[in-house]
């Protein structure tokens, strides 16, 4: 091993978690079609009638789901 | 995608310049690449290649589980390699670092087996989601999956919270931030068992009011944790420190070879700690109940790299610190780049 890995290794910890978050995003049913968009879950806190604050929430909460479940 | 994929491996070789140069300024000789490490930089260029091909845009999952099962696979070689040079030494450091090989190991091996599970999870993609996989074979043979659901939920807990004791300083802040992770974990839960109660309601309100309490108490957890902890940290750091120096004089060097910021290093791996599992607990609350089981399997992945790479209480705090930086620098061009899709999306409106 290397003298110094604690420095050595930081270019490939990056990498690492950068694929494992690619593999990870893929592994919970999406892929680069829209059609696997999963919208479900941003319906959580939505009550009728709908309204701009919780259409906020909704695209804030649908990006969460989709967009930032790249770990 | 090729700029993403551009912009970080520009920030690898940065990295890898960096650490170049101050490796050439320690020894003055020539730094030795490893496999692993050359093949983490390849990988961008097969991706970047591969993105060429609309067949390979469809499929991008299966580039991603080959590429980073052969990254591990690499890994395990080195490990293997490190275990028989060790054999060729002396019998003290043998048992020395034998403990060290086989957490080493058990992490790698974490990581193939989670990873194996993951592939056969969903059948993503275009060509291929008519094969059986196990979110579909779950779905078929009717099993309860909020068992599944609050069993992830429950280890979740348990994994972040060891993550967060293997600090090894029970501080106030700690305990707090700890208590506040255990509350949003335990609401999560109780969404869930309520959830199932209610399922053939349309909307219910207290369903609503208990989900934007998560929210709030997850957000409050986090941002407060980002805010408090790098003011409160160096204070009680201060008052151990103290308390350390006048109960033992001993060995006065043990706390200041730890780290040269030791404030600065804790403050971020609490805040890695609960960034992690607050993302897990958020995630858990928002995908379906099949995929709860999956995100269980990326935590573990995560906590087993971060095993495999810590050496030390130095290396282990390092590799939170990257993680909750990277993660970071991520989320902000996210949000950025969302961000401008909405003014986007509000002016042609």
């Amino acid at each position: 091993m290397h003298a110094n890995p604690g420095r050595l290794f930081l270019a490939l910890k990056v990498a690492v978690l950068y694929y494992i978050g690619m593999a990870g995003h893929f592994a919970l049913g999406n892929s680069n079609s829209l059609a696997t968009i999963d919208v479900a879950g941003a319906f959580i806190v939505i009550s009728s009638p709908l309204c701009t604050t919780e259409l906020l929430v909704n695209a804030l909460l649908n990006f969460i789901q989709t967009i930032t479940s790249l770990s | 995608m090729t700029l993403s994929c551009l912009i970080f491996f520009a920030v690898i070789y940065s990295i890898i310049q960096e650490i170049c140069l101050r490796e050439k300024q320690l020894s003055n000789g020539i730094l030795p690449w490893h496999l692993d490490e050359v093949f983490s930089l390849a990988v961008i260029f097969i991706l970047v290649i591969s993105m060429g091909s609309s067949s390979m845009v469809e499929e991008e999952q299966y580039i991603w589980h080959f590429l980073i099962s052969t990254l591990n696979m690499l890994l395990l070689r080195k490990t293997v390699q490190f275990f028989q040079k060790g054999s060729a030494c002396d019998s003290f450091t043998l048992l020395n670092g034998h403990g060290r090989i086989c957490l080493r190991a058990s992490s790698i091996f974490t990581l193939l087996i989670c990873g194996r599970i993951l592939r056969g999870w969903h059948q993503g993609g275009v060509n291929w989601t008519y094969l059986p996989d196990i979110s579909k074979w779950l779905e078929q043979s009717e099993s309860d999956l909020q068992l599944i659901q609050l069993a992830s939920v429950f280890l979740t807990i348990i994994f972040s919270l060891l993550s967060l004791s293997l600090l090894g300083r029970r501080t106030k802040i700690v305990l707090v931030v700890g208590f506040n992770f255990l509350m949003s974990g335990l609401l999560v839960l109780h969404h869930i068992v309520k959830s199932e109660h209610n399922a053939s309601l349309p909307s219910n309100n207290a369903a609503t009011s208990l989900a934007q309490m998560i929210y709030a108490t997850l957000g409050v957890t986090t941002v407060g944790t980002v805010l408090a902890v790098p003011w409160i940290m160096p204070i009680q750091l201060s008052e151990t420190c103290s308390s350390y120096h006048n109960s033992s004089i001993s060995h006065p060097s043990k706390i200041g070879s730890e780290s040269q910021y030791p404030e600065l290093r804790d403050s971020l791996y609490i805040i890695g700690c609960v960034y992690v599992g607050s993302w897990c607990l958020l995630q858990l609350l928002l995908q379906q109940p099949i995929n709860s089981a999956v995100m269980l399997l990326i935590l573990m992945q995560i906590l087993a790299s971060f095993l495999f790479f810590s050496q030390g209480m130095l290396q282990r705090k390092q590799w939170v610190e990257v993680n909750f930086i990277f993660r970071n620098q991520f989320y902000l061009l996210c949000i950025v780049s969302k961000f401008l899709c909405i003014c986007g999306y509000l002016n042609a409106c």
